[in-house]
């Protein structure tokens, strides 16, 4: 699916410069004892914009809720009211906390603030609005798992008059404008970015790739692809590594060869280009790993030759004997 | 209870031996022995039901039916999450190791799609959520929403299988699917009339899957109710007629 056409003038990079500050996201949740308690996270080696929350065994999605906390900040926001900006002058923006999180299937929002402009500050020489919200939230236990993205959006809180020449704004309650901020906090692993299994099935051949998704774009790498390799083949003590027999540039082939199978197809359904742009993809799903082999492991995709030999290359080096 | 899950691996593992052995289960002990028992009589119940109603077993009923009881029993254990729900191996394992038999006897016994290959298809999945996403109050409201003659497999699958790739925004779907099951049914084959692709659920749906790129439900006026209301308006749909009763 292409980028989202807005109809309306929504936030640009113009319109949000230097007017939102944020402190850090700071996760809690309530300890045996009652007390709160601080969970920290670091950035994930894939993707360095998944946090992966520290749960150092003893925090339990299942048994603990999660509270979310963090201070956040508008300045000098004049300029989003008006003609020139995104609402009418006697509109009401707000920032809201969207969440999204395919791994659970659910989404939510919680407001932060609402604010509006007066007669004074806009005719005012300068711009001195400031204004200080405050995210307090929760998750109860065991409603959420997997990945889950945090939005701080700007939206037309509540609808104003537009003046004559305000009728080309947005002016309806709860219509997003645009996005100040985004966090992704992985709370469970998702899984391998080379989801290998064992299966044994008689008169198939060594290994062969399964690809079950139906949206690249946002469906999960791990839950809808797999690289099955077949323990009753006869030459399954070729890709054994605990077998005597083992031949690391077997395993290459064979991972090479399922990688390349796997990308080819994403071209022959073309979604590539898209994956190799500037969209964003759902954090964990095929698209996002296949970016990630070519902005990281900087494979080259301009053509299914040129592919196969940065994949080998990049195994060779990877799997040894 | 240990709950137990299958990765893709095992699950394509367990489908070829299923098929295998067929009509033969796989062998279960403990609380997954209970849980066989239970839901297996829970699913005779409602093939009983269809055969003395004259249904197809392959078709609606049984899936809503089949919905409701599952959805029922698992509210009640306390190991059961909406979290759990959201994983596809829990699922897995349901379907090809507990009960495999019902989903052979709803699709199949070789449609590997509607165990575990495809996740959107996984058909105990797809029933569990197709009830949470229409759930209201209790069991009998729900029942009635889902017993709607507006509502049938196409529901479903406009529902649960093409939407919500971001995640679900869980109370406008609730908002959406209840104004929908209270449309008089001749309004709803009206609107069908009007062209090929006019189905009134599938309609909405796809105007709510681009409207919620650019809209927040909760944030709007009168927040999911409003916006729920609001789609079937845009979609060309005469709400208030259709309320009037």
């Amino acid at each position: 699916m292409a980028k989202t056409i807005f109809l309306y003038p929504s936030l640009t990079d113009e319109l949000s410069d230097g007017i939102f500050q944020a402190k850090k996201y700071e996760f809690y949740y309530a300890g045996n004892d009652g007390f709160e308690k601080e969970l920290e996270y670091v950035a994930s080696e894939v993707n360095s914009s998944v946090n992966c929350l520290r749960t150092d065994g003893v925090w339990n999605a299942d048994k603990n809720n999660l509270q979310i906390k963090r201070t956040v900040a508008l300045k000098n926001y004049r300029k989003l009211f008006g003609p020139d900006g995104l609402a009418c002058r006697n509109a009401k923006l707000g920032l809201s906390l969207v969440w999204t999180s395919p791994d659970s299937r659910q989404r939510g929002a919680e407001s932060i603030i609402a604010f509006d402009i007066s007669k004074e500050q806009l005719s005012e020489k300068e711009d001195h609005t400031f204004i200080e919200g405050e995210i307090d939230f929760e998750f109860p236990c065991a409603k959420i798992r997997g990945d889950i993205r945090f939005a701080v959006v700007l939206y037309i809180a509540e609808s104003g008059v537009p003046e004559s020449t305000e009728t080309h704004l947005a002016n309806e309650e709860g219509f997003v404008l645009g996005e100040l901020d985004s966090f992704v906090l992985r709370i469970d692993g998702t899984g391998s970015i080379f989801p290998v299994f064992e299966v044994y099935e008689k008169n198939q051949p060594l290994w062969y790739v399964r690809c079950d998704w139906t949206d690249p774009v946002s469906d999960s790498f791990s839950e809808t692809i797999s690289i099955n390799i077949n323990t009753a083949h006869k030459n399954y003590k070729y890709v054994d590594r605990n077998q005597k027999t083992f031949c690391a540039q077997l395993l290459v082939e064979v991972m090479s060869s399922a990688l390349c199978c796997i990308i080819e197809k994403i071209r022959s359904e073309k979604y590539l280009d898209q994956i190799l742009g500037e969209d964003e993809m759902e954090p964990g799903s095929v698209g996002e790993v296949v970016r990630y082999f070519a902005n990281t492991l900087e494979w080259d995709f301009s053509a299914p030759d040129k592919l196969s030999l940065s994949v080998r290359k990049f195994f060779d080096g990877r799997i040894t004997e | 209870m240990e709950i137990k899950k299958l990765n893709r691996g095992e699950a394509e593992k367990a489908m070829s031996e299923w098929i295998d052995s067929y009509p033969n289960l796989p062998s279960v002990d403990g609380d997954y022995a209970v849980l066989r028992n239970d839901l297996t009589s829970l699913f005779q119940q409602v093939l009983k039901s269809a055969e003395e109603k004259g249904l197809k077993v392959r078709d609606y009923y049984t899936d809503a039916q089949f919905g409701i009881l599952l959805f029922m029993y698992l509210k009640k254990k306390p190991w059961f999450s909406v979290r759990l729900a959201a994983d596809d191996g829990f699922w897995r394992y349901l379907s090809l190791i507990v009960i495999p038999d019902a989903v052979a006897t709803r699709w199949g016994k070789d449609n590997d799609s509607h165990y575990w290959s495809t996740p959107g298809r996984i058909w105990l999945k797809q029933i569990w959520w197709y009830i949470y996403l229409s759930w209201n109050a209790d069991e009998t409201t729900t029942r009635k929403i889902v017993e709607s003659p507006n509502c049938s497999t196409d529901t479903i699958l406009n529902f649960v299988e093409r939407t919500g790739k971001k995640g679900t925004c869980v109370d406008a779907y609730r908002c959406i699917v209840y104004l929908y099951s209270l449309f008089p049914a001749n309004m709803v084959s009206e609107y069908k009339k009007k062209g090929k692709n006019h189905d009134l659920f599938r309609v909405v749906m796809k105007l709510n899957t681009a409207r919620m790129m650019v809209a927040e439900p909760s944030l709007c006026v009168d927040g999911c109710e409003g916006y729920a209301r609001k789609l079937f308006v845009d979609a060309g749909f005469d709400i208030d007629a259709a309320l009037k009763n």
